[in-house]
């Protein structure tokens, strides 16, 4: 203990004693102590013989050229295996990854005779060292275990042949289109489902589309996913062995192994001990072949016709191996430098981990930066929107905060519900918790059977058969990701831009209820437990993904109708979602010409998600309503919480309204 | 005698023209049959009404952005006076005064206080309007008409 007392003392001498601090993530003391509390924290999870090394500039240059001798007396007296940039390449976008420091990222291996706190306290009294982390460990958002599939009997829902698609198993699917049977769960609810079956009139996909799943990997084969893989064509029609699209990564044809710690080399790998299947599962929910008459149906994986949305296996798990801060920020880069507009993440550290944004960002700095860089305006991969998006399983240890990375407010974190619409027993929820959506409730066990109440999907036939059935917030993340891909598709056909920011307060709101439900108490007679349901009142996020209502927004929000002269309170549903009147709005805002054009004189206020507002003058004008998505404070620096989202709201101010909104 | 015969005629007369001059109204309800367009000037609306002969009217509405929206209901006239009420029952925001001005066109003035005009045209409302309005959610026939506020 006295020894691992002076290694943090040494390693807080020395990082104070660095000089570079301009762009080091520990630039303040309140960040730096966070940070240096977090190396000695020792419930970290981290990689051994790992360690990542933020240089300054000199260094790095001289790194990079190729000259290790720059370095060898920082690591002087430890067995150093391997020092390489964290981030391999980044093709696209190098002045963006300098400008995020990401290029001034290494990663350190050794042998693990050293411990990482040993080798911390070596390398960061050197100068030329602005930073060091560990090599924080994830885990993936579910507890991995697929139940294979079989056949209902009786059937579950005979009514599922309205989808409209072939798939020989969208009877079992409730989280598409949920009928209510009790075949699937004794308390199953109509409606409790992802409200796709409408939207697919409208759009199933689009090819150009593409998804990076960072997860286990996406077995690219399996019958039901090898025509909706994302496919690098100058490596497949390439040599093997060689780098064909000079991307920096060698035969990456449908995404890109970035374990370090892994077996193939580069080569996306499902053989290994300990795989579950999960990469798969998720990539399923997302866009699994529509209509080809076998197995299920998916949310954007097209009409059958080739015009799915695509998958790209951003691999950062490995059988039992977790991905760390490097594999994870490389994933990011990959990501955006070759084409992915969404990044599916159902993984993240326990909710326990990161006190707030701060303590996440100060020390897993490389991961968020690579996030950023994903993110970034720069780095748009599809016409319909400005900057890529991020999206985030909340967590599964029932704990009332999301977990990060998901909790940031760039991030999207989705809660999950049952068949039930109900929350799951183990989905996190509360602060930094945005959306819900379906991820299964294996305890709503209906006569003795765990299977039909979770999510079926995709899965490795090595590991539990090609279809299997998963739960957990893992299994919710890609809903979003997938009614996100289906909006992007449609407002691409309709040749819309959206900004980012507006495409996430458009899917943040396209949300059913959920709040009205949260009362009493949930109960599990087979394992003799209960919920207690009220916890979770206004706290799953916005609501209950809905993909009509997205395709909906997208198309465009009818202006609100009030009359002229009177006191009009008016719903905010259409613009904030079902569950408008349980969001907390942080302002409404106009500018002069709106205030003029609708005689406004008393600014307008909400209340219970009613606009309430006077208009003495006829005309039509627009204000802009923010609320925050997911509880009732915003994250950001020491906060833990939602994310602000900003409406333009069209008013319309006439001498007659309707109850109903009709024009007469 | 013959005097007393046409003070009669002549008394007949006075009143079969006074019974002439007591026709009740032309009933406009006829006029109103058909498709109907409406383009207000002050804001951002495109409105498409069918008043139809069984008394029920088809209401397709753009309201700014976004598809026409689809509502139906009953209508009436009473002398000049057009009123109705929405399939849910809701009521209408108004009464309206009809005036013609010719036969493919109509005024409505609000009797709501707002004094409102809108003018509609004659106009045979597009396929794709009725297309794109009942192409909502399916789910039950109920809701493809739910008001959406």
């Amino acid at each position: 203990m006295k020894h691992r007392l002076l290694i943090i003392l040494l390693a807080i001498a020395a990082v104070g004693c660095v000089k570079d601090r301009t762009t080091s993530p520990v630039e303040t003391p309140q960040s730096e102590a966070v940070r240096l509390k977090h190396i000695g924290d020792l419930t970290a999870n981290y990689r051994e013989g790992s360690l990542l090394i933020y240089f300054d500039e000199d260094t790095t240059d001289a790194l990079r050229e190729g000259n290790d001798d720059a370095v060898s007396h920082i690591f002087d007296g430890v067995a150093l295996n391997s020092l390489e940039p964290a981030i391999r390449h980044t093709p696209k976008n190098e002045a963006l990854a300098r400008e995020l420091g990401l290029h001034r990222w290494f990663v350190a291996q050794f042998d693990s005779l050293h411990s990482v706190d040993d080798v911390i306290a070596l390398v960061a009294p050197h100068a030329e060292v602005c930073a060091v982390e560990y090599n924080t460990l994830s885990s993936l958002a579910s507890d991995c275990v697929a139940t294979p599939y079989h056949a209902a009997t009786p059937t579950a829902q005979p009514l599922a042949s309205e989808l409209g698609f072939n798939d020989s198993m969208n009877e079992l699917q409730w989280n598409l289109y949920n009928t209510g049977s009790q075949v699937i769960a004794r308390t199953a609810r109509e409606g409790a489902d992802v409200g796709v079956k409408d939207a697919w009139r409208l759009t199933a996909g689009s090819p150009d589309v593409i998804v990076a799943v960072c997860d286990a990997p996406i077995k690219y084969t399996h019958p039901d996913l090898k025509d909706a893989m994302w496919t690098n064509a100058a490596e497949l029609n390439g040599a093997e062995g060689i780098d064909d699209d000079g991307n920096g990564f060698v035969d990456d044809i449908h995404g890109y192994n970035f374990c370090s710690e892994g077996y193939s080399n580069g080569a996306i790998n499902w053989l290994v001990d300990g795989e579950s299947g999960h990469g798969t599962h998720v990539a399923g929910i997302i866009a699994a072949t529509n209509n080809n008459s076998i197995g299920v149906s998916s949310i954007a994986g097209g009409s059958g016709s080739g015009d799915g949305v695509r998958l790209m296996s951003c691999q950062i798990f490995e059988g039992s191996v977790s991905a760390g801060n490097r594999e994870i920020a490389e994933a990011f880069t990959y990501a955006a430098d070759n084409g992915a507009c969404i990044a599916q993440c159902s993984y993240g550290y326990d909710a326990s981990f990161y006190a707030n944004d701060n303590a996440y960002i100060n020390a897993s700095t490389l991961e968020y930066r690579a996030i950023k860089y994903f993110i970034a305006p720069e780095n748009a991969n599809h016409p319909a929107l400005d900057a890529n998006i991020a999206i985030f399983a909340a967590g599964n240890e029932a704990a009332s905060n999301s977990d990060y990375p998901g909790a940031l407010p760039i991030c999207i974190s989705v809660t999950a519900f049952g068949p039930d619409f109900l929350p799951g027993f183990y989905t996190n929820y509360g602060r930094g918790c945005n959306i819900a959506a379906p991820g299964g409730d294996k305890l709503q066990a209906q006569d003795g059977r765990y299977d039909y109440a979770q999510i079926l999907s995709t899965c490795i036939s090595e590991v539990a058969g090609d279809y299997a059935w998963m739960s957990g917030t893992s299994m919710a993340c890609p809903h979003v990701s997938g009614v996100a891909a289906l909006g992007i598709s449609y407002a691409g056909k309709l040749g819309k831009r959206f900004t980012a920011d507006e495409f996430k307060a458009m899917l943040i709101t396209s949300v059913n209820d959920i709040n009205s439900l949260l009362t009493g108490t949930k109960e599990y007679p087979s394992d003799g437990v209960s919920l207690d349901l009220k916890s979770y009142y206004k706290r799953m996020g916005t609501g209950a993904i809905d993909a009509w209502r997205l395709m909906m927004q997208i198309e465009g929000t009818p202006s609100i109708m009030v009359r002229q002269g009177e006191q009009s309170m008016v719903s905010l549903d259409e613009y904030f979602g079902e569950s408008s009147e349980d969001l907390t709005y942080l302002d409404i805002t106009y500018d002069d010409d709106a205030k003029a054009v609708l005689g406004i004189t008393t600014k307008p206020k909400i209340k219970d998600g009613m606009l309430n507002i006077k208009c003495n003058n006829l005309g039509s004008a627009k204000v802009r309503i923010s609320a925050i998505a997911g509880g009732g404070q915003l994250g950001g620096g020491n906060n833990i919480g939602g994310t602000e989202i900003v409406k333009e709201v069209s008013i319309i101010s006439r001498g007659v309204t309707t109850t109903n909104g009709g024009w007469f | 005698m013959r005097r007393l015969f046409y003070i009669m005629m002549l008394a007949l007369a006075v009143v079969a023209t006074a019974c002439k001059k007591e026709k009740a109204p032309e009933d406009i309800t006829p006029k109103l049959y058909g498709e109907w367009h409406c383009e207000p000037d002050s804001f951002s609306a495109d409105v498409y009404v069918a008043f139809n002969a069984d008394g029920s009217f088809d209401l397709y509405q753009l309201i700014g952005e976004g598809r026409y929206r689809y509502y139906a209901g009953s209508w009436y006239v009473k002398g000049k006076t057009l009123s109705g009420i929405y399939a849910d029952e809701s009521a209408w925001g108004s009464d309206y005064t009809v005036a013609l001005p010719d036969v493919d066109t109509i005024t409505l003035t609000a009797t709501n206080g707002s004094e409102e005009v809108m003018t509609y045209r004659r106009c045979e409302i597009p396929a794709s309007v009725k297309e794109e309005s009942t192409t909502m959610r399916s789910s039950t026939d109920a809701e493809m008409q739910r008001p959406w506020f």
